[in-house]
């Protein structure tokens, strides 16, 4: 099995979504530290940067022709869902480990939070919409975040921004769960809309 | 090298025919482009004719589980299609070229083929040798290990029909396969499918009639989503004896076979 898993991760694209995803990271730490003193990033930046590393393994979620994958014998579902996750892990890994190179990007508290949430949103994304368009929703959402950086007040404004409350606030984490548990059942039943034989082609 | 056979390899076959399907109806979006279809297909080549929008791809994609039937029954290699748990060992014995396929651009011919006989199922280690096989039967030896992306359209072709054959498939659907293959190629290919046909049920879909009077043992000719005729292919060279357009006695037989239906029809 183990000799399949590079082609797997190769077939879609995984390499490259981690470059952009460290890629994003490492250019918002270098801007961050070439104009200011303060090694702690701003809640809003981080957020945004939070969404930036986690839309380029959108596309990693869907494979080249969905018609063959689906005659598959392997029972796709426990695989969906370890992709999802470790796309999650790495984007949360890839936040705290920005520290060793001297850009605080906040408490693991609300990085794991927002990585998750937004792996989630990125899931359910993929399961609706298709691979495709799985971006929009979670970064859009991240940017409305990035400049509204009002913690706290009545329950559905906390659950509106979700990614800047404090890490311990518990709606926060609440939602940013629900989002991906959501995914995570999301995609592990269905990658998106059902495609036509003449689109077929157009999926790559 | 002596590779083990497996229990399943060698167990009994339980059914009839490898597709039956009895008052089919498949949706393509919301148009039911398979409408209340009956067909058993057995071991043999098996030609699948019809006019553009006939709903040929969409019986094919039923037949391959894309989509699960929306009426009536259709049993693969013995299993009810719409019994989606089910359907893990059949998948495992299925073989199939979409009209158009998508791949990693930037696979070669070997790691497609591979990847492709690691979905179906295939243990890992009769892999790396059936995959060469396949390749060699669609003679791509010598294109083996480079990039799909640098493959013209008819090689391209032929690495979609080396994945669909990778796993040796009691059932074999093949989209248009023929499309791009020049002259020298389909000669081959129908020799190919001549012989897979010897011990799996193997349906190929086409616009090309000669085609199928060259390679098929059987004729399947539908229009707007029914049956309309099933029979050897001499029978489209008979039947060309009666009129129809064509410049071929087959080619006027299947003119004259869809003349016949759809006057029938009005």
């Amino acid at each position: 099995m183990s000799r399949f898993v590079p082609l797997y991760l190769r077939s879609r694209r995984v390499p490259a979504a981690v470059a952009a995803s460290a890629g994003a990271i490492a250019a918002v730490a270098a801007a961050w530290a070439g104009m200011t003193k303060d090694a702690q990033v701003n809640t809003g930046l981080t957020v945004l940067t939070a969404a930036l590393a986690a839309v380029p393994f959108a596309p990693t979620l869907a494979g080249n022709d969905a018609a063959l994958e689906k005659t598959a014998a392997l029972p796709w579902p426990p695989r969906r869902v370890l992709h999802l996750v470790a796309c999650g892990v790495l984007v949360a890994g890839l936040l705290i480990a920005a520290r060793l190179v001297g850009t605080d990007f906040g408490p693991e508290k609300a990085l794991v939070r927002n990585a998750a949430g937004l792996i989630g949103l990125i899931g359910l994304g993929t399961a609706l919409a298709g691979a495709r368009h799985a971006w929009q929703v979670p970064l859009a959402w991240a940017a409305v975040q990035c400049l509204l950086q009002v913690p706290g007040g009545p329950g559905w404004r906390q659950v509106a921004l979700w990614m800047i409350q404090p890490p311990e606030n518990r709606i926060g984490a609440i939602t940013a769960g629900a989002f991906l548990a959501a995914g995570v059942i999301g995609y592990a039943l269905r990658v998106g809309p059902p495609v036509s034989a003449a689109e077929a082609s157009l999926e790559q | 090298m002596v590779r083990a056979i497996g229990a399943q390899e060698i167990a009994p076959t339980r059914h009839a025919w490898a597709i039956e399907a009895t008052a089919l109806k498949v949706k393509a979006g919301r148009h039911l482009a398979v409408d209340g279809l009956d067909l058993a297909l057995g071991t043999g080549v098996h030609g699948l004719l019809g006019p553009n929008g006939a709903g040929k791809s969409t019986l094919m994609r039923a037949l391959a589980t894309v989509v699960r039937p929306n009426g009536g029954t259709l049993r693969l290699l013995g299993t009810d299609a719409a019994r989606t748990r089910e359907l893990r060992r059949t998948r495992g014995r299925l073989g199939y070229l979409p009209q158009q396929f998508g791949y990693y651009p930037r696979f070669t011919v070997r790691d497609y083929v591979e990847y492709m006989a690691w979905l179906r199922e295939m243990p890992a280690s009769a892999v790396p040798a059936a995959a060469q096989r396949a390749i060699e039967r669609v003679r791509l030896a010598d294109r083996a290990d480079k990039r799909l992306k640098s493959l013209s359209g008819g090689m391209l072709r032929r690495a979609g029909i080396a994945q669909a054959i990778v796993n040796e498939p009691d059932l074999l659907l093949l989209d248009e396969p023929t499309v791009g293959l020049d002259p020298e190629q389909r000669v081959e290919f129908r020799e190919l499918i001549r012989e897979l046909g010897t011990e799996a049920c193997v349906l190929v879909s086409t616009h090309l009639v000669e085609d199928v009077v060259a390679a098929c043992s059987d004729v399947v000719l539908m229009d707007l989503g029914k049956l309309v005729h099933q029979g050897v292919p001499a029978d489209l060279v008979r039947l060309g004896e009666n009129g129809g357009v064509g410049d071929s006695p087959a080619e006027r037989g299947y003119s004259y076979l869809l003349a016949q239906h759809r006057g029938g029809a009005r």
